[in-house]
């Protein structure tokens, strides 16, 4: 496109270094603006990216480790409901905590009542120990912003360290099928013939056999090691992403770039690997941040039935299910945990979403 | 077609008698067995049980009874519980699991359709943006909390629901929907997806230049070619919920097969599991089968 021209009706004399030629944009850079503009995708990837940065300093952010716990601090609530009680029933508190403490088990005196709860979180405080209650509002009110568990371990923590390992899992079994999809849909497609009819019947064949089952049993008989979860993983998810290179690939290899690359005698591998491979990256990027979140939910759930990661390593999936465990008494070690999984979880669907509107070729148009 | 159909089928023979090879030999090379734990019967007794149940011959000779056993649809004694076999768990527990798998099933159905024609009808309006808003919601939020949040909600808070069990039909409310959340979701999506590309097909323009009412345009003319992408998501979507079903049966404690089969892979009963294993591939590749051939009606240019 041309930019204004000069007059040449002007006093200073048009000069051929002054018409300048508008850049042109390339798909990344369309792409990319297309993908700022989308609000819901900008906040997502500063919230992942937010996660990501605690998880990774989990070791400095969190107060306490993940596996370490008073006894004494079981069932705390989070810390900072102690701003929201009312003063009478604080004290209320105190004098029922005092007079439990001195309670004489051999005398014939009635049992000590406890405070009448008047909504809905001093009735889960009520069912925790009195010397628990005591402490709660000894602490002050940071000592544990999402409340302790059963065993007094601080769940702000743990769920720090659980996304840590949660997101590592997800990232690298993302990265195991992305290597093994790329590669095996990237040489049925390019070779083509006999070796692509055979692989494709094999990819069809693991297709229609329900993996999440297998998995299982690939857990339970060969240990819960945690790299086991990975292999696992890794070899249900490569099938989708082998397809869809093998069709870009499909598209691409009769291309003049790939002719010229052959008329310069480079061999097959090269080809495939140096020139096509990186040609087929866009879609790959798109569904792989689809998968990311995918995994992260079949790691949860494969450690909420209690057959993937094993304690005293702690996972989102862990901290999950021992949560639903005592939802009946205590809320907050199942909602905190609850609310930061689903976070990342919508976050990462947001981007994955978001990339794929903005990089898709059919929604540029 | 018929052709088709069958070679589909035969197709499917196939995948239930790899899934039974690969978990037999899978389970069989597995370090451990039932008789490895502490309370160990002593070793005659053992002797006299492996030689019983042959377990001593060679591999292959159990792998032929086993897989003549399966084709009786008989899979052997547990090794753990005492006088049940195999089946008796499966059957006795897989009325529950299955029941609410079709409900689960149907309700993300009708729903997951009715709310994406919907959305696809009002699209770019209030009405589609809530819809998809929340669609998002229940794609991103699991069953493992939501299912927890439920019952702390509308089980321990309101009491309007039973908090476990499936004695009545109200205890079946929450864990129907808990299970078909995120299907419901996801299938809102695809239908939304792909009635907006019927609707701005040609022959949509043509039925509407004929001055044919919107509701008969969409349930005689764009309903069929929008339901082929949700009626391929049906298989994963099985799975998806058969695989749920063990997260559902444990958050409400319901006696489904799906507690006996994480029990019986953590007490190592092989039997079990591997019963287990088949009974559940063999769902899923079962209704991915009527699901694919249900398919060929819906869009005629497959079965070439």
């Amino acid at each position: 496109m041309v930019g204004p021209r000069k007059l040449l009706g002007d006093t200073e004399k048009a000069n051929v270094h002054d018409v300048h030629f508008e850049k042109g944009t390339s798909l990344f850079l369309q792409g990319a603006r297309k993908f700022r503009k989308n609000k819901m995708a900008v906040t997502s990837c500063a919230t992942i990216v937010i996660l990501y940065i605690m998880s990774i300093c989990a070791s400095f952010i969190a107060p306490y480790s993940f596996d370490e716990g008073e006894l004494e601090d079981q069932n705390l609530p989070p810390s900072w409901y102690a701003l929201f009680m009312e003063e009478g029933f604080k004290e209320k508190l105190k004098s029922w905590a005092k007079a439990e403490e001195n309670f004489d088990f051999m005398s014939d005196q009635p049992m000590v009542d406890r405070p009448d709860p008047s909504n809905i979180w001093e009735d889960q405080l009520t069912a925790a120990e009195p010397v628990a209650i005591l402490s709660f509002f000894e602490k002050g009110s940071m000592a544990h912003l999402m409340g302790t568990d059963e065993i007094g371990q601080d769940i702000f923590s743990r769920v720090i360290f659980g996304m840590r390992l949660s997101l590592f899992l997800a990232l690298t079994v993302t990265f195991v099928s992305v290597l093994i999809g790329i590669s095996y849909g990237a040489i049925s497609g390019y070779f083509g013939g006999w070796l692509d009819a055979l692989m494709m019947r094999f990819v069809d064949f693991l297709f229609g056999i329900p993996f999440i089952f297998l998995v299982i049993l690939l857990m339970v008989f060969f240990g819960r090691e945690i790299y086991l979860i990975f292999v696992g993983l890794g070899l249900v998810y490569w099938i989708v992403l082998a397809r869809i290179v093998r069709g870009q690939v499909l598209s691409l290899k009769n291309a003049e770039f790939v002719l010229a690359a052959k008329s310069n005698g480079v061999s097959e591998m090269p080809i495939i690997f140096r020139h096509i491979v990186p040609n087929v990256i866009g879609p790959v990027v798109v569904f792989s941040t689809l998968l990311v979140p995918q995994i992260m939910l079949l790691e949860a759930f494969l450690s909420f039935i209690g057959l993937g990661v094993s304690p005293p390593e702690v996972s989102l999936g862990i901290l999950l299910s021992d949560g639903a465990a005592v939802i009946s008494s205590f809320s907050w070690p199942m909602i905190y945990p609850g609310i930061i999984f689903s976070m990342m979880i919508f976050s990462m669907n947001f981007i994955g979403d978001g990339l794929r509107d903005a990089f898709d070729p059919k929604s540029l148009k | 077609m018929a052709v088709g159909i069958l070679k589909r089928i035969a197709s499917s023979l196939l995948t239930i008698f790899a899934i039974v090879t690969v978990s037999f030999f899978m389970i069989k090379a597995a370090p451990g067995g039932p008789f490895d734990s502490e309370k160990a019967p002593p070793e005659a007794i053992r002797i006299a049980i492996e030689a019983k149940y042959g377990l001593n011959d060679p591999l292959l000779i159990q792998y032929w009874n086993y897989l003549k056993g399966v084709a009786q649809l008989d899979f052997g004694p547990s090794f753990q519980i005492v006088h049940l076999s195999v089946n008796d768990v499966i059957e006795a527990g897989m009325g529950f699991t299955l029941r609410i798998g079709a409900l689960a099933m149907l309700f993300s159905i009708i729903c997951g359709m009715g709310l994406g024609i919907c959305a696809s009808i009002y699209q770019n309006r209030w009405i589609d943006h809530v819809l998809m808003s929340v669609a998002m919601v229940g794609i991103s939020v699991p069953s493992m909390v939501m299912g927890p949040l439920l019952l702390l909600i509308f089980g321990l808070t309101f009491k309007i629901f039973p908090v476990s069990g499936l004695d009545t039909a109200s205890a079946y409310v929450l864990p129907v929907f808990c299970l078909s959340l995120y299907y419901i979701a996801t299938i809102a999506r695809l239908t939304r997806g792909s009635m907006l590309e019927v609707l701005s097909s040609n022959y949509i323009r043509t039925a509407r230049a004929k001055g044919l009412p919107m509701l008969k345009i969409i349930f005689f003319h764009a309903l069929k070619p929008c339901m082929i992408p949700v009626a391929s998501y049906l298989g994963p979507a099985t799975a998806g919920m058969l695989a749920g079903s063990l997260v559902i049966e444990k958050i409400f404690v319901i006696p489904g097969i799906g507690r006996q089969f994480v029990d019986s892979a953590f007490a190592r009963d092989y039997t079990m599991a591997l019963g287990m294993i088949i009974f559940y591939c063999t769902m899923v590749i079962l209704f991915n089968t009527i699901v694919d051939i249900c398919y060929r009606f819906l869009d005629p240019r497959i079965s070439s």
